[in-house]
């Protein structure tokens, strides 16, 4: 049953398929947004299908070793982020503190990324691998304040299932941590105005740069995945999950509305520097996450 | 290969490498890119790194400098990768053709899958023959 959990419904199967559809709708949204075309529905599989007939390089002077396992390390940690909370949102089954589980699991994966970019000997991914480390410290104290304001609503239960009863949304305290929630969101997923580890035009795709093939096609699998899971969680841990076919509606619609708030802050802002993100994460928001769970501790 | 090479038309990164231009061609590959010629719908994408490119344009004459890299640059991609010359420098070399730091055409360097010649090419013509290119691959 486990097997068929992780791999079938909200594990592989299923999150990567809403995975390859939410990036879809990213792609198109930020297309309608500069007046383009953009790509059809199915170009993300296709991407990922041509890149599984394509030649993998290993670069010579990288440890090939930890080269060609970080990117497994990341796809293998975001399919067990991917069932636990499926698990918890969509079948009712509880892990004791899997709350926990999931922070871990969200932080391997940028570890596994900071990895495989410096296993992979290329100045750019060096620097991409040292962004991607500054933007986990800074985004992590902030993220864990912010879940902790729906576990100090729901009386200290770091259950997903104990969560899941009484929005966070309601209240005050819930609203302002839904929004830090989101700037954490928007560092995790490495979209602009964080976007700093992959910057394209900069440091020319930074962390990925010397990967080719399937193994880029792991990255990308990762990737979408991500696009599933984490407005997903963002979403679940401050709107609930409601009861019935009208309540996964309701789910999806809050779903979308995560998603697209996402989107709309990547493409109205360019990209900031290093410092900036540091200053902004831990001078301004820190803070403010501290203030807010104290607000909420109090029952505000 | 049928399949494969079906799914490949839809998905081409291409990787933009300057030869010793006179940056009339690049401009006009910037334009590919600009919501009026909008290059996605096609599924084609720009990427920073050879690793990534199913794709090599080439711009330029092919100075003696750039050259050794652009043979390396051939060298690092992942195959299959497909070369396509973009303006009359790369195949007569125009106005640069008696340089003394020349070292194309560039079909001398590397095999070349196919060219769009033009003093510069205008976008609706290089899109015309990456579709070609596309349809090639049939």
């Amino acid at each position: 049953m486990i097997a068929v959990y992780t791999l079938l419904f909200p594990g592989l199967v299923f999150s990567l398929f809403c995975g390859m559809i939410a990036w879809w709708i990213e792609r198109k949204l930020s297309a309608l947004f500069q007046h383009r075309v953009g790509p059809p529905w199915y170009q993300n599989f296709v991407d990922f299908f041509k890149l599984m007939g394509k030649e993998s390089i290993v670069p010579e002077d990288s440890a090939s070793l930890m080269y060609t396992i970080a990117p497994m390390i990341a796809f293998a940690s975001i399919v067990s982020f991917a069932t636990v909370l499926g698990g918890a949102v969509f079948l009712k089954t509880e892990i004791a503190g899997d709350l926990i589980l999931l922070l871990y699991l969200s932080s391997l994966i940028s570890t596994a990324i900071f990895l495989g970019a410096s296993a992979s000997a290329n100045v750019y991914a060096a620097i991409g691998a040292s962004r991607e480390l500054k933007m986990l410290l800074s985004d992590e104290l902030v993220f864990i304040m912010v879940v902790l304001v729906p576990v100090a609503k729901s009386g200290f239960s770091f259950r997903l299932g104990g969560l899941f009863d009484n929005p966070a949304i309601a209240s005050f305290s819930g609203i302002v941590a839904y929004i830090l929630g989101l700037l954490c969101i928007q560092a995790k997923l490495a979209l602009q105005p964080f976007d700093l580890p992959e910057a394209e035009t900069e440091i020319a795709g930074g962390v990925e740069i010397e990967y080719s093939g399937v193994l880029l096609g792991i990255w990308k699998l990762t990737k979408g995945m991500e696009f599933f899971v984490y407005p997903l969680f963002l979403s679940v841990l401050f709107f609930g999950v409601k009861k019935g076919f009208s309540g996964l509606l309701l789910n999806v619609l809050f779903y979308f509305l995560t998603l697209i708030l996402l989107i709309v802050m990547k493409n109205v802002n360019p990209r900031v520097t290093i410092e900036k993100m540091l200053n902004f994460f831990w001078k301004i928001l820190s803070p403010l996450a501290l203030i807010v769970l104290i607000i909420a501790l109090f029952g505000g | 290969m049928g399949i494969y090479n079906r799914i490949l038309k839809k998905s081409l990164w291409v990787f933009h490498v300057s030869a010793s231009p006179c940056n009339n061609c690049d401009i006009e590959i910037l334009d590919l890119l600009t919501p009026g010629y909008d290059l996605e719908r096609f599924g084609i994408k720009l990427v920073g790194s050879i690793r990534h490119a199913d794709v090599l344009l080439i711009t330029g004459m092919g100075g003696c400098k750039i050259s050794e890299r652009v043979i390396r640059l051939y060298n690092q991609a992942p195959k299959p990768i497909f070369v396509v010359a973009v303006g009359t420098c790369p195949i007569g070399g125009a106005t640069f053709k008696d340089s003394y730091s020349r070292c194309g055409p560039l079909d001398k360097l590397i095999p070349v899958d196919l060219y769009i010649p033009g003093c510069p090419p205008k976008p609706e013509t290089m899109i015309e023959g990456l579709l070609r290119l596309l349809g090639r691959l049939d």
